[in-house]
């Protein structure tokens, strides 16, 4: 079967459209059989169920199934396997039926080694798909992105953190969400991206020419979320997941609605999450609860065409807490609290209270796109618009506390057009508007400028096989226009403007080779660069993420990176997977935040500074993973990364680059017992290394020492009542550990959270 | 088919010519810009003061430190204030009112020794007011530290002793003090 017919097949069980031939009441057959969609493989022992009926069969060694004495009438079937998310299907039955059924099979298994003669799936790309996002929904974006190969965080706390792929964060790595390049206040080190999960239908890592086709300043790497489709049935359904957990008494609540249509569908959602106080092993984090909100409604509408139109809003609003004991006065005050055993402010009253210091952040997401199928190959028009207001609040005196000490609002406009042929050839223009600026309610000199910003982008993208090599080019151009207003910091007070205009380019162009039948091998070389950001260039003073003042240098030039990578993938033998890549990332003008050795004296006291400069750098990296199917029930995993980075300017390493790091999974896999489906025990050891490259004149204090936690998951699908609930529990650190994280800037003031049990429940309805 | 998009937000390039927002003044009340303590004597007055009017980085603070008799019991006070707004705003008022959240800690590397002579509502010693006793000639530095929200009920912090205090400090200032 051809990579195209195999597509439109999908498609169409996704729709739900079915083969049909006539005949009469109550005496039909339904005749189907499952295939693996990646390999077409029958599938064996797949639970087929029919709602109405109540009546469920099981797949033979040849992927078959049947039912008989079927009415005239409409049918939901529910298909399960271990370790693929559950399909629906709506079947309208006036007659014998057949149906071929392709299972997203492995999903679970995050980017499952697939190495198929036919393959249309790009060879790095590494996701997590429903299942993992399911049971990751109530972490927040950078905690479960710790799961894809490669990826760590850098947190304050639990709930904030920004994600790093292979060494890159912040300023350097760009979330696209739903289309669009998520557009906030990136540049701290404490500020999440504010995008809720629950509303995700796949997270991938993309390399290769994808990165080329979205702009912004990423460097490497990129992190692309996407909806689920909306299935085909006219029917109102939804789905209901909530979490518990443990540690913080928390609970995640999200609800989605959805009806499909033959030309329109659309699906409503919202999350809820209240967390309290965590606890660390030994004692309270005080003040580290969340309150977060999200809202999803998406409108879709397909002509005969083969036009479509999608409207998309999200929203997103929370509100974090930030440990008490971690905010600080002067560098005695910091010294102070990284020499006591348990921070200041420890209470043994758990609460739900969030009290500065916190933030207080808020995003829409606004979005049109537009798709029409010409001759000459397919146009796209999209837009959006996002609105981000982030507010931190800080412990100030005479009740100054309810007054933010940083309050920055922005709009961002993004609109492109597209057109690509045959998913081979793909060329756009892209435009984007930012205008972002300081609320006058802080009574602090402000920490950023107030700026507009705009960028004309374009590129071109070409995909081109012959024989087992596969070929990828692309190319980008952005010019960059920005205005930036501040206020001086003498006195008096003046206003000083600067214009900054910057051009753009990034080039990139990789090669995969089937090597035998059972590997494959990408090479990639990517040069791109990225201006300096507001914050590198123009901050100014007192910075709770880095505990001290920080000071932007406007002298600061575009940042360059060449990136070259390995990337090998196999089978060994029948059942071990293995996967491997390198990679060296050779920086000019790398943009970095070094502690000064001298101390600003102010009348709070000397304070540490912060100034941003610029280095020649390099970082070597590799990430391994091995898994091995021991039997149909068993399997083994393991993911190991290390990154070595330095500054090649000073001589020095650079700073907060994730430590060796490691985790063991194994899975063990029951399909049927008793009342339960599916049923899966994972158990997970993960290891992270000291960082011990590092040196003490880049930061305050040593890296924690190395840690070692336990996590062990259970949990399947519960058919004794209805709706059949997938149902699951796990607990994180399982032993209870006490570490601190190197890369958690609550590590200078706390430990880590402590053991932490989640009960999860999901149903369809 | 006709087909239309007509609602689609559709912002044109006019967005060029928009700068960015005027940065007004954020009227900094917040900011402590002096420090002035002083020191009455049986014999005469003393002053202590520094001063950073553009608040943090900028031009560099100034100091102005009188000298002290040996051997002698001085009744200090300490007035704070923003001196970037005109007219000054008196901080010291604003301490006072939260004088519960609020304690000066007096430390020294010579022979002179302090006491609180003022209490909060709780009967907790705040620092406003205070008494200092100079000891044997030398020079000597003097620390004055304000911490906001101290724990003034842990171990010796009553007494002046900072260690157990925790808090956030928003005022550390040293003198070099003549004692002769």
């Amino acid at each position: 079967m051809s990579l195209f017919t195999r597509f439109q097949l999908l498609v169409l069980i996704s729709f739900g459209w079915v083969l049909t031939v006539s005949a009469q009441s109550c005496v039909y057959t339904l005749q189907g059989s499952v295939l693996d969609a990646h390999d077409l493989q029958p599938m064996e022992n797949v639970s087929i169920f029919v709602q109405e009926i109540g009546r469920e069969v099981w797949t033979n060694d040849k992927g078959q199934f049947e039912f008989k004495q079927l009415c005239s009438d409409e049918y939901h079937l529910v298909i399960q396997h271990v370790g693929c998310p559950s399909q629906r299907l709506l079947l309208s039955f006036h007659s014998d039926t057949a149906v071929t059924i392709f299972m997203e099979h492995h999903q679970n298994m995050l980017h499952e080694v697939d190495v198929h003669d036919q393959h249309d799936e790009e060879l790095d790309d590494h996701r997590l798909g429903k299942i993992a996002l399911d049971e990751n929904g109530h972490k927040s974006l950078a905690a479960a992105i710790e799961l894809v190969q490669g990826a760590s965080m850098i947190s304050n706390g639990s709930d904030i953190g920004l994600p790093i792929l292979q060494g890159l964060s912040g300023n350097r790595v760009a979330i696209v969400n739903n289309g669009f390049v998520h557009m906030g206040q990136q540049w701290g080190a404490d500020h999440s991206p504010e995008i809720d999960l629950n509303a995700t239908g796949e997270l991938r890592v993309i390399s290769g020419s994808g990165t080329i086709r979205y702009p912004g300043s990423h460097m490497g790497n990129l992190i692309l979320l996407e909806p689920n489709p909306i299935p085909f049935d006219p029917h109102l359904h939804g789905r209901w997941t909530s979490v518990l957990e443990s540690n913080g008494l928390g609970t995640t609540i999200n609800a989605q609605i959805y009806k499909g249509l033959n030309n329109y569908q659309w699906r409503l959602g919202t999350t809820f999450k209240k967390m309290g106080d965590r606890r660390a092993p030994a004692y309270f984090l005080n003040n580290t609860g969340t309150q977060q909100n999200h809202l999803n409604a998406e409108f879709r509408r397909q002509w005969s065409s083969g036009a479509e139109w999608q409207l998309y809003y999200t929203y997103f609003g929370a509100e974090f807490g930030i440990l008490r004991g971690s905010h600080i006065g002067n560098l005695s005050d910091l010294r102070d609290a990284f020499d006591r055993p348990v921070p200041f402010y420890t209470d043994t009253i758990f609460s739900y209270r969030i009290e500065s210091p916190r933030q207080s952040v808020n995003h829409h997401q606004l979005k049109s796109a537009v798709s029409l199928n010409l001759t000459s190959g397919k146009l796209e028009w999209n837009t959006a618009v996002q609105r981000n207001l982030r507010r931190e609040f800080d412990v100030r005196r005479n009740g100054r506390s309810d007054q933010p000490a940083l309050s920055l609002l922005q709009y961002n406009f993004q609109n492109e057009l597209v057109w690509s042929k045959n998913r081979a050839l793909e060329m756009g223009y892209q435009f984007s508007g930012k205008n972002n600026w300081n609320l006058p309610e802080t009574g602090i000199l402000p920490l950023l400028p107030n700026y507009t910003s705009f960028t004309n982008g374009i590129y071109l993208t070409k995909k081109h096989t012959r024989g087992p090599l596969k070929l990828e080019t692309g190319a980008r151009y952005d010019f960059q226009l920005r205005n930036v207003v501040r206020l001086t910091n003498s006195q008096p007070r003046e206003v000083e403007r600067f214009q900054d205009v910057y051009h753009n380019v990034a080039v990139l162009s990789r090669a995969t080779i089937m090597l035998h039948k059972k590997w494959q091998l990408l090479g990639e070389l990517a040069y791109k660069q990225r201006p300096p950001e507001i914050n590198e260039l123009y901050s100014f003073g007192l910075h709770q993420g880095v505990s001290g003042i920080e000071e932007g240098s406007i002298d600061l030039k575009q940042e360059k990176g060449l990136k070259g990578a390995l990337h090998l993938r196999g089978l060994l033998g029948k059942d071990l997977h293995v996967d491997l890549n390198g990679y060296v990332h050779q920086f000019e003008n790398y943009i970095f935040l070094q502690p000064q050795q001298d101390y600003r004296l102010t009348i709070r006291g000397a304070f540490p500074v912060f100034t941003y400069e610029q280095c020649d750098a390099i970082l070597y990296g590799s990430d391994l993973k091995v898994s091995y199917m021991l039997s149909g029930r068993w399997k083994l995993e393991s993911n190991w990364s290390y990154i070595y980075a330095r500054n090649l300017t000073d001589a020095l390493p650079l700073n907060f680059i994730p430590p060796l790091n490691g985790s063991n999974t194994v899975h063990y896999e029951i399909s049927e017992w008793q009342n339960w489906r599916n049923l899966r025990l994972s158990m997970n050891h993960r290891y992270v290394a000291e960082q011990w490259n590092w040196d003490p004149r880049l930061d305050l204090v040593a890296p924690p020492p190395a840690y070692q936690l336990l996590n062990i998951s259970f949990g399947g699908t519960f058919k004794g009542i209805k709706n059949e609930p997938q149902i699951r529990i796990g607990i994180e650190n399982l032993a209870n550990v006490k570490y601190r994280d190197y890369l958690n800037r609550q590590r200078y003031f706390a430990d880590a959270t402590g053991r932490n049990l989640t009960l999860s429940w999901l149903q369809h309805f | 088919m006709k087909q239309k998009y007509a609602i689609l937000p559709i912002l044109v390039f006019a967005l060029y010519s928009c700068d960015p927002v005027e940065p007004t003044d954020p009227k900094e009340e917040e900011l402590i810009t002096t420090v002035s303590v002083e020191l009455i004597g049986p014999n005469s007055t003393a002053v202590l003061s520094y001063i950073d009017l553009d608040g943090d980085g900028g031009a560099a603070p100034v100091f102005s430190v009188d000298s002290l008799d040996v051997n002698t019991v001085y009744s200090g006070s300490i007035t704070l204030l923003n001196e970037s707004e005109t007219p000054a705003e008196d901080i010291t008022a604003e301490i006072f009112d939260e004088a519960d959240d609020h304690q000066f800690f007096f430390t020294s590397n010579g022979g002179t020794n302090y006491s609180y002579t003022d209490q909060d509502n709780n009967g907790y010693p705040v620092g406003l007011t205070f008494e200092l006793t100079t000891g044997d000639p030398g020079t000597e530095e003097f620390t004055f530290i304000l911490r906001h929200l101290p724990a003034k009920d842990a171990d010796g912090v009553m007494d002046g002793d900072i260690t157990n205090a925790g808090g956030e400090t928003d005022i550390q200032v040293v003198f070099d003090v003549i004692v002769h």
